[in-house]
């Protein structure tokens, strides 16, 4: 698990780290777990958003050979709120390394 | 450092948020700030000056389209229908009149070329055949592209090609097409942004004038010093001797279209030139090169020292160099050079070259194609100037003709050169785009005279503008400016003798010039200071046109006479 949740950072750290070349340097996003993306704190819109789950998607498939299909929460009614789980890097963490545990090579 | 930012516009058909992210927070200079255009509505945009999007007065514009969005004709060829050619290139004709409308409200305009995905294999190996191949259809509309928007001066197609071949097989991806109309990748983008910036570094005349390379392990393999120049590696049947000759090649090549080739090495001068000079497969020669500082002493003051020999800035300049200590050197010591690394694989020196997007240049003009020689013919000046002995007396010697032209169309490119990219002997320093100079000149109060030098060693090309504007009983000189390679002969002197006589001609009564000073044009103000203008106040100096201004005596004036009865005539009709 703590293997899983390290690709997961790894993948996710790497995409932020794309993400903020395109950003100024006030709203660049600290590779934390309590940077909060989305929300009414979050400060990503939905382009950057998007651009962030295909970097993530890609990176466990080249990396490590893992399919894994965030961007089928983006056409399913979305969870929001307490259970949504891409409201702060740790939570989406989190949810990345359940995806890459359920996902195949 | 990144320069004062410029700003931009997109306007496109898809999502240009990760372009315009990319843009506004990329470090390189020049600095580009963007606005993005209402997405979809290009046509409505071009079409309407009146749209909000206009009201930020950008300076530069995006206008990047999918084909099939914005021509009918290929979209139907996408579906394998029939459609005529001839049919599809109309509609890309009238794309192209669309676009045209941007020219005076644009200070440049980057299109770049239609691209189709990789993965869209059309009609697979008939794909290049006339009669609905689509690649071969894409073809042809991007040579209308490039055809209709090449004859507008500031209008720049980008080979967006290119960028697609650099990226590989992730330049597209479907998912961010569908989840956010983003049709490409962030690496095209990126590509893209590179390209953008060096074009308008190339438009603004900032791009690299001069390359300055070491010799040993960087023009041939081996130090001279220790093998004597018979067994450097260079040339032959050697992969590295091949790579470094075709490296070579490609330097010629960059001199060929006006890029100043320069050594500077820690060696015996002697030891080195012989090996120049004898060495069969040396593409570069001592003609070739502009100067040279071939000794043992620091790198960066030979850099320094050279730079300045040659009249040219440090942000002009290129250094290349093998050893990296010699890099991290000249970096530390000379910020404004621009130092690339340099891969340690010498089989990759020539693709490092062609990679290099500092060299871009927004024209090429015969004075480019010439510029090397002029320095070689400026040594040669020099060496006589050795044997004389006062400088008048060598200005005596030298039969300088000055040949005067109005603004005209075969003279535009180079007239626009000079503006964007002298910096030393230029009055006001106004960076113009061709079209705002045709657009000045037509004014009735204005006027625009430029000067071919040359003298009994060669043709030193279009080097000299003048540009006056009547105001009431006086004529303003607004520009004043001279290509850094004639200076010292006394050209600005006779170019003020000229704007009297043609202030006297039109019985005005004072000619008044203000000096705009800058970070570089100090020679400019120090000419003013000498020239016998009463000076106003620090920037401001008049003479009285009642009598006339002295033309240097070993000056002599081509068509004085025709010149004066052109520009009369033109401003009285």
């Amino acid at each position: 698990m703590t293997d899983v949740m390290d690709k997961a950072r790894t993948a996710i750290y790497a995409a932020l780290d794309a993400l903020n070349e395109q950003l100024p340097a006030e709203q660049k996003l600290k590779k934390a777990p309590e940077t909060i993306l989305l929300g009414k704190a979050g400060t990503l819109d939905s382009v950057s958003f998007i651009g962030l789950i295909v970097l993530v998607e890609e990176k466990c498939q080249d990396e490590w050979g893992v399919s894994v299909s965030l961007s089928e929460c983006l056409t399913d009614d979305p969870p929001s709120g307490v259970d949504d789980p891409f409201q702060t890097v740790g939570r989406f963490i989190h949810y990345l390394s359940q995806q890459m545990g359920a996902g195949t090579s | 450092m990144q320069a004062l930012a410029h700003k931009g516009i997109l306007v496109s058909d898809f999502t240009m948020n990760v372009l315009a992210g990319y843009l506004n927070n990329d470090s390189t200079s020049p600095g580009i700030q963007t606005t993005i255009a209402p997405f979809g509505q290009v046509m409505q945009l071009l079409m309407d000056d009146e749209q909000d999007c206009w009201r930020t007065t950008p300076d530069l514009g995006i206008v990047w389209t999918r084909p099939e969005a914005v021509i009918e004709g290929f979209n139907k060829t996408l579906q394998f229908e029939t459609v005529d050619l001839n049919h599809i290139l109309q509609q890309v004709d009238a794309y192209c009149d669309a676009l045209g409308r941007l020219q005076h409200r644009l200070k440049w305009v980057f299109i770049p070329t239609w691209l189709l995905p990789g993965y869209h294999r059309g009609l697979g190996a008939l794909d290049l055949r006339a009669n609905g191949g689509i690649a071969h259809t894409l073809m042809h509309m991007n040579l209308r592209l490039a055809e209709n928007l090449g004859t507008i001066p500031n209008y720049v197609v980008l080979d967006a090609q290119k960028w697609i071949a650099r990226v590989g097989q992730r330049a597209f991806d479907s998912k961010l097409w569908y989840l956010g109309k983003i049709p490409f990748t962030n690496d095209v983008f990126k590509e893209a942004v590179r390209d953008v910036k060096a074009g308008v570094r190339a438009l603004s005349g900032k791009g690299k004038k001069l390359i300055i390379l070491d010799l040993d392990d960087t023009l041939w393999s081996g130090a001279v010093g220790d093998l004597g120049w018979q067994d450097l590696v260079l040339g032959g049947h050697d992969p590295i001797g091949e790579a470094l000759v075709d490296f070579q090649k490609e330097l010629k090549a960059l001199k060929n279209r006006g890029i100043l080739l320069a050594v500077v090495s820690k060696n015996e001068e002697s030891v080195a030139l012989e090996a120049i000079r004898k060495h069969p497969e040396m593409v570069l020669r001592a003609e070739d090169l502009a100067a040279w500082k071939i000794n043992w002493q620091d790198k960066a003051k030979n850099v320094m020292e050279l730079v300045t020999e040659l009249n040219l800035g440090l942000d002009s300049t290129v250094v290349i160099d093998d050893n990296p200590a010699e890099r991290a050197r000249v970096r530390e010591a000379l910020p404004d050079v621009f130092v690339p690394d340099w891969p340690k694989d010498k089989l990759l020196y020539r693709q490092a070259l062609l990679a290099l997007d500092c060299l871009d240049s927004g024209l090429i003009s015969s004075e480019d194609r010439l510029r090397s020689n002029m320095y070689k013919v400026e040594r040669d000046r020099t060496l006589l100037r050795s044997k004389v002995g006062s400088v008048e007396e060598w200005l005596d010697t030298l039969n300088t003709q000055l040949t005067i032209e109005l603004l005209n169309d075969e003279n535009l490119g180079r007239v626009t050169q000079l503006f964007n990219k002298t910096n030393q002997m230029n009055l006001s320093t106004r960076r113009m785009t061709a079209s705002e100079l045709v657009t000045w000149t037509s004014r009735e109060s204005c006027q625009l005279f430029a000067f071919r030098v040359s003298d009994r060693f060669g043709d030193s090309g279009l080097t000299g503008i003048l540009s006056t504007e009547v105001q009431e009983e006086a004529l303003q000189i607004v520009d004043l400016i001279l290509s850094c390679r004639v200076m010292g002969r006394h050209i600005e002197q006779a170019m003020l003798s000229l704007a009297v006589e043609y202030g006297r001609m039109r019985r005005l009564k004072h000619l008044s010039a203000r000096y705009i000073a800058t970070e570089k044009n100090k020679p400019c103000l120090d000419f003013l200071l000498h020239s016998g203008l009463t000076r106003d106040s620090y920037d401001s100096f008049h003479c009285d046109l009642s009598q006339p201004y002295p033309m240097p005596r070993h000056i002599r004036v081509h068509n004085e006479i025709q010149w004066m009865h052109m520009a009369h005539s033109r401003n009285a009709s």
